[in-house]
C-alpha cells in the first residue's frame, strides 16, 4: 500500500527550526504535541476544540517529569 | 491537489445531470469556462466549493451570495416536476480530485420536497442530507472515509481557501486603504499564525484551570500566595488584551491617517507642502532612531563609567600588587590536589605510610596550608590583571559618556527644530484658501494627536505588565518553596507551570514568526508584481509593520495612489499570488471572473501570467469583455479544456458544450 508522504512547507520548517530552540525538553514536548492537536482541529470552532485532550497532554508531561524526579530521588 | 472531474445533479441552473472533466496535463494546466452573466458560472464555482466544503459553505452562502441559501440551488425545472408528480428531488455535486497521487471523490447531496408558500411560490424544503468521501485504492475497490475536517485540513482548510478559489471582486478590493486588516488576515491564516495563536490561547485556559485549583487546594500561608498569584495573571491577561485592542485601534488610525496623506499629497495645491512635510517627518524619524540608538550606549556606558569612584582605589591596589609580585612575594601555583591525595592515601611519595598526628602528615598538612595561602594570592595576581582592564574602561566610558551626551543633546536640539517646521508646514496647509485640503490637513492632525494618545497609552500600558511579570517571577518562587509541604498543591502547580511556560514559549516565537513570514510575503509579492507589471519597475512594494501593501517611488516616497487602476489591481494579485505560494499547499487556482474589474491596460500581462502560476487554473469568463483577443491568445494554446455555457431562457437550463 502506498505510503503517505510526509509534506513540511518551508514556513513549518522554520517554525520548527524555532522550535527546537527552546532549550526545556518538556516544553518543547508540549508545544510539539499542542501544535499537531491544533493542527489536526484547525477548522473546529472555538467551542468544539479538544481540551480535554489538551489537558491530557500537559499531564501526561508532568507525570513523567514527576517519575523521572521521584526516581532521581 | 488536482481536480479531475465534477458530476452536478439538478444544481442551479444544470437541471438533471452533467460530468464535465476537469483532466488538465502539465504544459496545459488551464480550464475555461465561458458564459454570459447569469448563465451558470458562478454556480459552477460554487458546485466545487460545495462539494469540498459542504456545510461550511453553506453558511458563508448568504453572505457571499446576498442572501442565498443552499435549497435556493434545487433546479426550478427539477423542482416544478418533483411538485407535478408528487416526488422529491434531489440534488448533488460530486468533484473528483486526486491529492499525492492518490485518487479521491467527495459528494454532497440533498433530497429537497416542493413547498407552496401563502404566495403562491414554489420553495424546496429539506428533508435528507448527506456527504461521503471515498478513496479510489490501487486495485480500483471504492473505500468509503470519514468525511471529516481533518482531512481536508490537510489538503486545503477552510479557512485558507479563499486564497485559492475567489472571486475577480476580491483582486479589486486588496489594495484600497483601509484593506490592512484582510492582507493581515491572509498571512495570519496562510501561514499558520492563527494555528500558533489559538495554542497560546489554549494554553493559557489550561494553565487558568490550574491556578484556579491549586488556589482552591492550598491552605495557610501558600493560600494567599496562590490567591495574589491567580490575581497577577488575570491582570496580566487583562493588560496584555487592552494593549492588543490599542495597537489594532492605532494601527486602523494609522491608516486613515496614510489615506488622507495621500490624498494630500496628490493635490496640485498641496503637493509641494506635503512633500516638505514628509521630508521633515523622515528626517524626524530618523533622528529618534539615531537617539534611541544613543541612549542604549548612554546607558551601557553610564554603568560602566559609574564605578569611576572606584577607579582610584583600583588604581591603589595594582600598584601594590605590583610591588608584591616584585618582591617575589606571590608564588607560582602549584597543584593542591597532589596533597590531598597524599594525606587521603596516607602514604608520602617516597612510599612511607603515615598515620593521623605523624610527623609527616604533620609535615603535609603545613604545606598543604602554605599552598592554599599561595593560592589566594595567585587570585590576587588575577585580580590585579582584571583591575588593570577595568581601570582603562572606566576611563574609555567616561570618555564616550561626555560625547555621546553631546551628541544626544545635538539631536534633541534637532528634533525640536524639525517639530516647529512640521508645525509651520501644518499650519501653512490649513491656511490654505481650498476648504477640502485645510479640512483634510485638520483631519489628519487629529489622526496623528490620536495616535500619539494611542502610543502613549500603550507604553504604560506595557509598563504595568512588566511590573506585573516581575511580580508573577517573585511569586513563583514563593509557591514553588512553600508548594513542597503540600504534594496536591505542588503537583497542580507543576501543571500550570507546563501550560504557562509553554504558552510564552510560543508567545516568543510568535513574533520571530510573524515577521519572517511577513518579509517572505513581501519579497515574493513585489516580485509578482514586476511579472504582472512591466512598467512597475520604477516602484518597490513593501508590506509595512501594519500589514499594509506600501509601493514607494525610486525616491522612497508613498506611489500607491499614483498607480492606475489595472497597476493597483495587479498588485492585489500579486500579493494574493504570493500568499499561495507562500503557502506552498499548491491546489488549483480557480477564479470567477478574473479580469471582469480588471483594467483593459493589464489583460494581457496577467493573462500571460496565470497559467504558470500553478498546475491547474479554473478561469471562469465572461465572453467578450473577458474572452477578448488579448486573452484568448495567450489563455487558448494554453488549455486543456474549453467550455461554453449555453441557457436557454425558454427551458431555464444551461448545457455545457466543450469548444
Amino acid at each position: 500500500m502506498k505510503q503517505k508522504r510526509l509534506f513540511i512547507s518551508k514556513s513549518m520548517q522554520r517554525l520548527i527550526d524555532l522550535f527546537k530552540q527552546i532549550e526545556d525538553e518538556n516544553i518543547k514536548e508540549i508545544i510539539a504535541e499542542t501544535v499537531m492537536l491544533e493542527s489536526k482541529n484547525r477548522s473546529s470552532s472555538r467551542k468544539n476544540f479538544p481540551m480535554q485532550n489538551l489537558r491530557n497532554i500537559i499531564d501526561s508531561n508532568a507525570r513523567l517529569y514527576e517519575n523521572k524526579h521521584q526516581k532521581g530521588n | 491537489m488536482r481536480f479531475e472531474r465534477l458530476e452536478i445533479l439538478n444544481f442551479a441552473s444544470y437541471y438533471g445531470e452533467h460530468a464535465i472533466s476537469l483532466n488538465c496535463t502539465d504544459d496545459k494546466p488551464a480550464i475555461i469556462f465561458l458564459g454570459g452573466t447569469g448563465y451558470g458560472k458562478t454556480s459552477l464555482f460554487d458546485a466545487i466549493n460545495w462539494a469540498l466544503y459542504g456545510e461550511d459553505y453553506e453558511n458563508e452562502l448568504p453572505k457571499r451570495r446576498r442572501g442565498r441559501n443552499i435549497l435556493d440551488y434545487v433546479n426550478e425545472v427539477a423542482l416544478q416536476e418533483a411538485e407535478r408528480d408528487g416526488k422529491y428531488v434531489e440534488m448533488s455535486c460530486t468533484l473528483y480530485f486526486k491529492h499525492d497521487d492518490i485518487p479521491y471523490y467527495i459528494t454532497q447531496s440533498l433530497a429537497a420536497k416542493p413547498v407552496r408558500t401563502s404566495d403562491n411560490t414554489l420553495t424546496a424544503t429539506q428533508t435528507d442530507r448527506i456527504t461521503t468521501l471515498y478513496e479510489i485504492d490501487g486495485a480500483g475497490n471504492h473505500r468509503k472515509k470519514p468525511y471529516n475536517t481533518i482531512f481536508l485540513d490537510e489538503i486545503l482548510p477552510s479557512n485558507v481557501k479563499d486564497y485559492f478559489l475567489f472571486d475577480g471582486d476580491r483582486i479589486y478590493n486588496l489594495t484600497k486603504p483601509d484593506s490592512s486588516e484582510e492582507v493581515r488576515e491572509a498571512i495570519y491564516r496562510v501561514v499558520d499564525l492563527e494555528l500558533l495563536q489559538n495554542a497560546q490561547a489554549h494554553l493559557e485556559q489550561v494553565a487558568a484551570e490550574y491556578r484556579r485549583m491549586a488556589k482552591n487546594e492550598a491552605k495557610g500561608r501558600l493560600g494567599d500566595i496562590e490567591e495574589k498569584y491567580d490575581a497577577e495573571h488575570k491582570q496580566l491577561t487583562q493588560l496584555k488584551a487592552d494593549i492588543q485592542t490599542s495597537r489594532t485601534e492605532k494601527q486602523s488610525i494609522e491608516s486613515q491617517l496614510n489615506a488622507i496623506e495621500a490624498k494630500l499629497q496628490n493635490l496640485p495645491d498641496t503637493s509641494k507642502l506635503q512633500g516638505r512635510r514628509d521630508e521633515l517627518t523622515k528626517e524626524l524619524q530618523r533622528t529618534q532612531n539615531e537617539i534611541n540608538q544613543l541612549t542604549s550606549v548612554l546607558r551601557e556606558k553610564a554603568s560602566i563609567a559609574g564605578l569611576s569612584f572606584a577607579a582610584h582605589a583600583a588604581q591603589m591596589l595594582v600598584e601594590e600588587l605590583d610591588t608584591k609580585r616584585k618582591r617575589g612575594e606571590i608564588p607560582k601555583a602549584v597543584s593542591q590536589t597532589l596533597l590531598k591525595d597524599l594525606l587521603k592515601m596516607k602514604k608520602c611519595i617516597c612510599g612511607t605510610t603515615f598515620e593521623e598526628g605523624d610527623p609527616a602528615y604533620i609535615t603535609l598538612t603545613n604545606r598543604l596550608q602554605a599552598e592554599q595561602n599561595k593560592s589566594n594570592q595567585q587570585t590576587l595576581l588575577d585580580l590585579r590583571i582584571d583591575l588593570g582592564k577595568a581601570s582603562v574602561e572606566i576611563e574609555q566610558s567616561s570618555i564616550q559618556l561626555k560625547e555621546s551626551e553631546i551628541k544626544r543633546n545635538e539631536l534633541l536640539d534637532l528634533q525640536k527644530e524639525l517639530r516647529k517646521a512640521i508645525e509651520q508646514v501644518d499650519a501653512e496647509l490649513e491656511k490654505l484658501p481650498k476648504e477640502d485640503v485645510a479640512q483634510l490637513t485638520r483631519e489628519a492632525r487629529k489622526r496623528r494627536e490620536a495616535s500619539n494618545s494611542i502610543e502613549g497609552k500603550i507604553q504604560r500600558m506595557l509598563e504595568r505588565a512588566e511590573a506585573c511579570e516581575r511580580r508573577i517571577k517573585e511569586f513563583e518562587k514563593q509557591r514553588e518553596k512553600l508548594g513542597k509541604q503540600q504534594a496536591k498543591v505542588a503537583a497542580l502547580q507543576l501543571r500550570e507551570t507546563f501550560a504557562s511556560q509553554a504558552a510564552q514559549e510560543i508567545d516568543k516565537i510568535y513574533d520571530i514568526f510573524a515577521e519572517q513570514s511577513r518579509q517572505s510575503v513581501e519579497a515574493l509579492t513585489l516580485q509578482e508584481f514586476k511579472h504582472f507589471v512591466r512598467s512597475s519597475s520604477a516602484y518597490t512594494v513593501a508590506l509595512n509593520n501594519n500589514y499594509e501593501l506600501v509601493v514607494l517611488d525610486s525616491n522612497g516616497n508613498r506611489a500607491l495612489q499614483r498607480l492606475s487602476m489595472g497597476q493597483s489591481q495587479c498588485l492585489s494579485l500579486a500579493f494574493i499570488t504570493a500568499i499561495s505560494r507562500v503557502s506552498e499547499k499548491n491546489p488549483p487556482l480557480a477564479i470567477d471572473m478574473p479580469f471582469g474589474r480588471l483594467d483593459q491596460s493589464v489583460h494581457k500581462d496577467v493573462s500571460a501570467r496565470l497559467p504558470e502560476l500553478t498546475n491547474q487554473l479554473l478561469l471562469f469568463l465572461i465572453p467578450e469583455i473577458e474572452w477578448n483577443d488579448v486573452t484568448r491568445d495567450n489563455l487558448k494554446h494554453k488549455a486543456s479544456h474549453i467550455y461554453w455555457l449555453d441557457f436557454d431562457e425558454t427551458s431555464r437550463k444551461t448545457e455545457i458544450r466543450e469548444l
